[in-house]
């Protein structure tokens, strides 16, 4: 009796890890992969949109696919693993890690980008730092691999520095805060809530410079995945713009519905003063986003973080699928064209 | 004889150059995924890349000079109690239980309090380091002198030797094998915890090179660090080897006897 | 100047403790050895002649009754008695110049050297200077241990079972070698054996034990000139009268067997 009991227990064990197993069920779901930074597990903007509205979920209910949203704690770096061993079949991570991965081999391909996201250069509320030139020597915790890597490598070139003249501290997410209120590290790119905590403040941010220093959040997609389920993607697509097309219409509505997330409504205010909603949402990879997309690539490069440079304009970004959903759901004229320093083009 | 001994490190080397077939054929016809697995010649590549641009010397010299640090303080650290506790029966009673106890802990299992002790920095892996190197040097020398035999010790007794004679005539002569085997142990526990002390903080090093290359997706540039990783260890262990055969050799072979 | 190398023992007991009771390993020994005397002590397994042994040398402590070194009570390992064990511990990681040279206070002085040599001599292993002891044959090792033994001129050299280890031929060969240095040092010398023979060629006396507890059962004689024939009448008689003592009589004292 005892050893049924025990081999019911093994099975029952054994099945439980197969169970968890990614990519074992043989049942039909859309893994989609997001950076996770400290916030709640869920996202902003058209992503929200299409989140709250279920909108995914309805459009594949009738194909049975189930869909999953996974928040990598390792951030852009973490969803190209992910991508690179078949647990995700999208993501949406940031310039850096896309342009990485591509370079390194990784089989993606861009379908749509996101443009405008910031950032804020911080200290301990106590620093003595008060420029980019002191931060000479500190010790500065970046997510090595993410969108910020790059930043920080441009803005200490802007200054005559290089990321060898800085202590470079591998940190993300809620272990960056920490290191931060506990004075472990210097400096590092985060967000506002820190500073509305008390515990740090900003001496750079991205708000109200050059376009250039903002972020690009790629849509990727496996190639494999697009090949077998190409219908599949262009529906995908469609309902991302919907999402998109639902963020764009009211800007305030919008940024309060991104407290969503746990970030604070004056924060959010902030962070996107002087910038349209209609530019914050636009899904096109244009002229602005490819041109964008070679320069990080080059200070990349110049910064050793790159190895093997690749040609952004072939073989990388697919536009057919956003171009066919804008086209059935009437929105072709919904969002312009920018130029490169994030102007609407007049046709 | 001679030829037999060279079939035999011959016979050792079929199996890895089956893998390198495997491996070159599997990638180069991308059976498997480049991005999961590069091939030989892209790791040759880059192996050179990283070689001529001189970034492989700075980071294998700062992860060396950790190595070396550690494996001093451990090694000395662990050759000073092994002794104590060797030669010294108290010695051995108050400290065997807390160093059996003390062995026990992973290494790895240290790290949050070495961190919150000792920062991220140089300390912290030298100091981690070390703690896992001094395990196997106090363990062998405490054996190599537990090991000493009796009947040698009979022999000096009999001669009215003071204690510094039948340490330098008898103990040291005896335990010196043992204490060797320590040493390799040691240096190769170090090599070891030195890419995971870079692996877990920041700094130049190989293992640095490796978490970065990992975040930035250089699968090319991870698999360089494991490879040299390995040939580092193994020429490092050769080394010890040939110095303790050089040093050791005639008292070895009599030992075996 | 009186010749220095009297054993005494007197009354001699040796206990062990055991957890319950004692166990007595030696019961009563009395013998007197005089300077230059080669006394033989024989004695099956477990009679305590091994023990009897390390207490005279000195790595055995604790008993009763007194052993005496030209009057004086044995206190410790001296440089005054050598030792030669069965196996013959020479260390491996010196050369036998340095193995012999162990007994002395500065091997490395001239006179020393002079000393090595001599003893190197003695016991036939000149040209093995350099030699590491794993290049020896076993009666060379043994040799060089006996060559140890002597080096710095003790008043008494005792050896624990030196031939037992060796094969019949290279034994009877060192049975000469060691009648020789014996002669030739005269030296007193107290070797413990198995081996009848051997004890009858080698001592002026034979020192033969019971076991459990050991006592002292006789002390036999041997007043036959050196050197020893094996083969002679009386030889076989005296063996007669040792084998005797361990109830193992030889009907036909004539028949030698090898």
């Amino acid at each position: 009796m005892k050893k049924i009991i025990n081999i019911l227990l093994v099975m029952a064990v054994g099945m439980a890890l197969f169970g968890i197993t990614p990519g074992f069920a043989a049942e039909k779901v859309i893994r989609i992969g997001y950076p996770g930074g400290s916030g709640r597990p869920v996202s902003a903007g058209g992503w929200g949109y299409v989140q709250a509205k279920n909108l995914f979920e309805e459009e594949f209910k009738k194909d049975g696919y189930r869909i999953e949203y996974n928040y990598i704690k390792s951030q852009g770096p973490g969803c190209n693993e992910a991508l690179a061993n078949n647990s995700l079949d999208f993501s949406f991570h940031g310039d850096l890690p896309v342009l990485a991965g591509r370079s390194g081999g990784l089989k993606i391909k861009a379908l749509t980008a996101s443009r405008g996201g910031n950032a804020h250069l911080l200290v301990p509320t106590n620093s003595s730092i008060k420029t980019i030139k002191d931060l000479k020597g500190k010790r500065v915790g970046v997510g090595v691999g993410t969108w910020t890597h790059t930043l920080l490598a441009r803005v200490l070139n802007d200054n005559g520095m290089t990321l060898k003249d800085i202590k470079v501290i591998n940190i993300t997410g809620s272990d960056f805060e920490t290191a931060i209120a506990t004075n472990d590290i210097d400096a590092g790119f985060g967000s506002r809530a820190l500073v509305r905590r008390g515990v740090a403040k900003i001496i750079w941010t991205t708000v109200g410079k050059p376009v250039k220093y903002q972020s690009i959040f790629s849509l990727v997609v496996r190639e494999a995945f697009l090949k077998q389920h190409p219908d599949i993607v262009k529906r995908f697509v469609k309902m991302y713009v919907k999402g998109l097309y639902l963020a764009s219409l009211n800007k305030n509505e919008t940024l309060k519905f991104n407290t969503r997330t746990g970030s604070a409504l004056q924060d959010n205010i902030d962070d996107n003063a002087g910038q349209s909603i209609k530019y914050i949402t636009a899904p096109r990879i244009d002229g602005q986003v490819t041109q964008l997309y070679k320069e990080v690539q080059l200070v990349a490069k110049n910064n050793g973080l790159i190895r093997k440079p690749f040609d952004v304009d072939k073989d990388f970004i697919d536009s057919s699928f956003l171009e066919a959903a804008l086209k059935e759901l009437n929105l072709e004229n919904h969002w312009p064209n920018y130029d490169y320093n994030g102007n609407p083009i007049k046709k | 004889m001679k030829f037999q001994i060279i079939k035999n490190k011959l016979l050792g080397l079929i199996i890895p150059l089956i893998l390198y077939v495997a491996w070159d054929f599997l990638t180069s016809r991308e059976i498997i995924p480049p991005e999961l697995l590069p091939a030989p010649k892209v790791i040759f590549d880059t192996w050179w890349d990283l070689q001529s641009s001189g970034e492989l010397a700075l980071n294998m010299k700062m992860s060396l000079l950790r190595v070396g640090f550690g494996f001093l303080l451990g090694a000395i650290s662990g050759f000073l109690l092994g002794t104590a506790m060797g030669l010294w029966k108290p010695v051995e009673l108050y400290l065997n239980p807390l160093f059996n106890f003390f062995r026990q802990i992973p290494v790895v299992a240290w790290i949050p309090f070495l961190i919150l002790w000792l920062g991220i920095d140089e300390w912290f892996k030298i100091v981690f380091i070390s703690f896992g190197a001094f395990i196997p040097m106090a363990l062998k020398t405490l054996e190599g002198i537990k090991g000493v035999p009796a009947s040698y010790l009979e022999v000096v007794r009999v001669f009215e030797y003071g204690w510094f004679r039948v340490l330098r005539t008898v103990i040291v002569p005896s335990a010196l094998p043992s204490i060797s085997t320590g040493l390799r142990l040691c240096l190769s526990e170090a090599w070891m915890l030195v890419i995971g002390a870079e692996l877990v903080a920041a700094g130049e090093g190989i293992g640095n090179v490796m978490v970065i290359a990992r975040r930035l997706f250089q699968t090319d540039v991870v698999l360089v660090g494991v490879i040299v990783i390995a040939i580092t260890g193994f020429a490092m262990d050769k080394v010890l080897g040939l110095l303790e055969t050089r040093f050791l050799g005639l008292h070895r072979s009599q030992n075996a006897q | 100047m009186e010749r220095l190398g009297t054993l005494e023992v007197k009354n001699l007991n040796k206990k062990y403790r055991s957890q319950n009771d004692d166990l007595l390993v030696l019961d009563d020994i009395n013998l007197t050895v005089q300077p230059g005397e080669f006394i033989s002590i024989i004695g099956s397994s477990g009679c305590g002649k091994t023990t009897f042994l390390r207490l005279v040398v000195g790595l055995e402590k604790g008993y009763e009754g007194e052993i005496l070194l030209d009057g004086q009570r044995l206190n410790g390992p001296s440089l005054k008695r050598g030792v030669v064990f069965q196996d013959h511990r020479l260390l491996p990681w010196l050369s036998i110049e340095k193995n012999v040279g162990m007994g002395l206070k500065n091997p490395k002085s001239g006179e020393s050297r002079k000393t090595i040599q001599e003893h190197l001599e003695l016991v036939g292993l000149k040209g093995f200077e350099k030699h590491y002891p794993h290049q020896l044959s076993g009666g060379m090792s043994q040799r060089a241990a006996i060559a140890r033994a002597l080096v710095n001129r003790p008043e008494i050299l005792l050896l624990d079972e030196p031939l037992g280890a060796l094969d019949a031929l290279t034994r009877m060969y060192m049975h000469q070698e060691l009648e020789r240095i014996w002669m030739k040092e005269d030296i007193t010398m107290i070797m413990i054996t198995h081996d009848v023979d051997e004890a009858i060629v080698l001592s002026d006396k034979i020192v033969v034990m019971s076991s459990r507890p050991g006592t002292i059962k006789k002390i036999i004689p041997v007043p036959l000139a050196r050197p020893r024939d094996r083969a002679g009448y009386d030889f076989a008689n005296i063996k007669e009268e040792v084998l005797a003592e361990f109830q193992l009589h030889t009907d036909h004292p004539f028949t030698y067997s090898i």
